[in-house]
């Protein structure tokens, strides 16, 4: 029955660790693509790994006093076992108990920190390594995306944007609360409706391609239908469809 | 059942009546909830799985299948794990503490009414042309008349503010009882751990519903009077947000903090020894608690708001993890130095400790402002929350192993109980594929990335599993309540006062 048990256990434990190791983010099947990926990617992996790191540890603490103090033969109860009626000795030691939170908090602090700078990167397009900027109204409404370039032209689904170029996104909605959210670039922003200003987003432009958008709030009965397509093209391509006159 | 019988349980106010009244409501809603879950994972298990499954409902298909994973998310947490957990409180807390009944038992009966009738009224929109269908978090203006003409939304929102009618009352209910009907000589730090555990639950409990009847009667207001207040062209939806999360994160905790008690009270008694720093253990709860009600603004990263409120929030939210994380160290702790042995309720409790480390490491990811760009709406979230929910409800269901010898005299089938546990355990474990889903959005109920299709797949045997050993637990349930091996008193050795009840 133990043997079972601690087998099981253990089992289970690698499953665990296993699904954890695996949510990494390199399985983002729908691509990866710009520079947010890679800082994201790299922030995720240092997280990842101190989870799994503290996992693994409370995890052998937890199996070991599982192991080491279940029930044998023969044994007595310790003295302090509970008793009906009486209440229980106080137990444990301040010490120990600050050493786990200054420990916990070190760990979360330093986590911390990689993001408040990643953050400050998110929140500046200057941040951004290409030549020149463009900025595209994206409107969100049931149930398609709706982008209008800086010359005026609009497309419907399909956001077409040039290579070597920062691209800075003003999402806001027509009628109820979307997400814009291009899994790829690992972004995503609300587009509110009766926003004041339209929340901004910026991304680096950097190798031609093809990526998924999809809507990650619930938006009504066709949420699931709320798809779209991130085209990167070489910069002739993209002054022919939407910087010269018509679309 | 005859009128006599019927007449007892309609007007008894005994708090043990009441909290078995609980008990049976919440499974009834738990089972509702379940059967949703397992029509959620029936039609994701595979890419393009057309709508069959969708097309018996009201409504179209993605309106019937938002109706099922609101109405799946509500039930679950508003109406089965957070009053399974009062059930219990209903029948222990007046024991622990040797008081003779609640504070107020009639209005401890009439929480339970209301509660009971809150959730058939939400519920009911299923059999009254579609239920809400918004998700549970409601938000604005999907929910207007413009956008949700039906009545779902309506009944949802009624149900709701029956909900916190029922709270209301329980909450002041449950902190007079705690704090005057203590017997003489019982300070506060001599209270079991789970009175301690429901006096912070219910002290937040008073502090957030009160933002969720706000917010629910101004939705009213808009699509019934007409007024304007999430209507308004001018960042209603962002008011419905922050109204929402400064109710809905905190409501987490308030769904937590008694399923640690329950998990508090079990681990001890089958390890032989007394709880690892309850003293330090209760600390945490004062500052757990105090920060829960700072960190709503995590569900809001993207929203575009102040970066400054997001830096903070994310700094509250990362602190957060420290009382919590202190805590799950001191009931691993408890296990030191004890003789432990493995009945289905101390499986259940450790099984709870073990899982939810998953759910608080996975959560920490989440409280990064930068990494909740590409995670929220995922996937990936569903799966940290059915990770930190998921031992939640193994921890209370922990406790129905453990109480029923003291509520029905009689003991739960071991066997049936183990298997129950492994099955549940085995598919909550299988639901960790989804984790890796870091690109599929939620809500959806139909995609076509076949390189989705596997993780979903695996997700959805898990769920299987989880479904049939709920069956089990359902005939186990069933078949002690008159057939279980007769427990004597105080079969488990616990020290608390209520197995020194006689009757």
């Amino acid at each position: 029955m133990r043997i079972t048990l601690a087998i099981a256990g253990a089992l289970g434990v690698i499953i665990l660790l296993a699904g954890e190791v695996t949510a990494c983010a390199s399985c983002v099947s729908t691509g990866t693509t710009g520079v947010h990926a890679e800082k994201y990617d790299r922030l995720f992996s240092i997280y990842t790994l101190i989870g799994g790191i503290v996992t693994l540890v409370v995890y052998g603490w937890m199996g070991w006093l599982l192991f080491k103090f279940r029930a044998k033969e023969g044994d007595f109860e310790p003295a302090d076992a509970p008793k009906l009626g009486e209440i229980p000795k106080h137990r444990g030691d301040p010490a120990w108990t600050w050493a786990v939170t200054a420990g916990i908090f070190v760990i979360l602090m330093g986590l911390t920190i990689g993001t408040i700078d990643m953050v400050n990167f998110y929140e500046d397009p200057d941040e951004g390594m290409a030549s020149r900027q463009v900025t595209v109204k994206v409107t969100g409404a049931q149930y398609f995306w709706e982008f209008e370039y800086p010359s005026g032209n609009k497309s419907y689904d399909t956001l077409t944007v040039p290579t070597d170029t920062t691209v800075i996104l003003k999402v806001t909605s027509k009628d109820v609360w979307h997400n814009f959210a291009v899994p790829a670039l690992r972004l995503k922003i609300d587009a509110i409706p009766g926003d004041t200003e339209p929340n901004v987003i910026w991304f680096d432009a950097s190798n031609t391609g093809e990526y998924p958008i999809y809507c990650m709030e619930l938006c009504g009965a066709d949420h699931a239908d709320m798809k779209g397509t991130l085209v990167i093209v070489e910069p002739d391509d993209y002054t022919n469809l939407y910087d010269g006159g018509s679309a | 059942m005859n009128t006599v019988v019927l007449k007892r349980w309609l007007s008894t106010t005994n708090h043990k009546d009441v909290g078995l009244m609980y008990f049976f409501a919440t499974l009834l809603f738990g089972f509702i909830g379940l059967a949703l879950s397992l029509l959620i994972r029936l039609q994701l298990y595979q890419p393009n799985s057309g709508t069959a499954l969708l097309d018996w409902g009201p409504g179209e298909p993605g309106e019937f299948y938002n109706s099922i994973v609101t109405m799946h998310g509500a039930v679950m947490v508003l109406f089965f794990a957070s009053p399974l957990s009062f059930g219990f409180a209903n029948y222990m807390v007046p024991l622990q503490i040797g008081a003779k009944d609640m504070a107020f038992p009639r209005l401890n009966a009439f929480s339970f009414w209301a509660f009971l009738l809150g959730g058939l009224v939400a519920a009911s929109g299923f059999l009254l042309g579609g239920a809400a269908d918004v998700g549970w978090t409601f938000y604005s203006p999907l929910t207007s008349l413009e956008y949700s003409p039906g009545n779902g939304v309506n009944l949802a929102g009624a149900g709701l503010v029956l909900l916190v009618m029922s709270v209301t009352a329980s909450t002041i209910n449950f902190i007079v009882t705690i704090l005057n009907h203590r017997k003489p000589g019982m300070s506060l730090w001599d209270m079991p751990i789970f009175t301690w555990t429901m006096l912070f639950t219910v002290v937040l409990m008073l502090v957030i519903f009160p933002a969720l009847l706000g917010a629910l009667l101004m939705l009213v207001g808009d699509r019934i009077f007409g007024t304007m207040f999430f209507a308004d062209s001018t960042n209603g939806s962002i008011l419905w947000g922050h109204l929402f999360w400064f109710f809905g994160h905190p409501e987490v905790y308030v769904v937590l903090m008694p399923e640690l008690g329950i998990v508090a009270e079990i681990i001890p008694v089958f390890a032989r020894k007394p709880l690892y720093g309850k003293r330090y253990i209760i600390y945490s709860l004062i500052v757990g608690t105090a920060l829960s009600v700072i960190v709503w603004v995590h569900h809001m990263f993207i929203t575009g708001i102040d970066p400054l409120l997001r830096e903070f929030m994310s700094v509250t939210t990362e602190l957060i993890s420290i009382p919590f994380g202190v805590l799950m160290i001191c009931l691993i702790a408890t296990l030191y130095g004890g003789r432990i042995t493995f009945p289905t309720a101390n499986l259940f409790a450790l099984g709870a400790v073990a899982l939810f480390v998953i759910g608080g490491v996975t959560g920490v990811f989440l409280s990064s402002a930068a990494i909740d760009y590409h995670l929220r709406g995922t996937y990936y979230i569903v799966a940290h929350f059915h990770y930190t929910l998921g031992p939640v409800v193994l921890g209370v269901v922990g406790g129905i192993y453990y109480w029923f010898p003291l509520m029905f005299g009689r003991f739960l089938d071991e066997k049936l109980g183990k298997i129950h546990f492994w099955g549940t355990v085995l598919g909550l474990l299988l639901f960790a594929s989804l984790f890796v889903l870091t690109d599929m959005p939620r809500r959806v109920y139909i995609y076509d990335e076949v390189t989705w299709g596997s993780y979903n797949l695996v997700a959805t045997i898990g769920a299987v599993i989880a479904f049939l050993a709920q069956l089990v637990f359902l005939y186990n349930l069933v078949r002690s309540l008159s057939h279980g091996e007769q427990a004597g008193s105080n079969p488990w050795g616990a020290s608390t006062l209520e197995w020194s009840d006689s009757d």
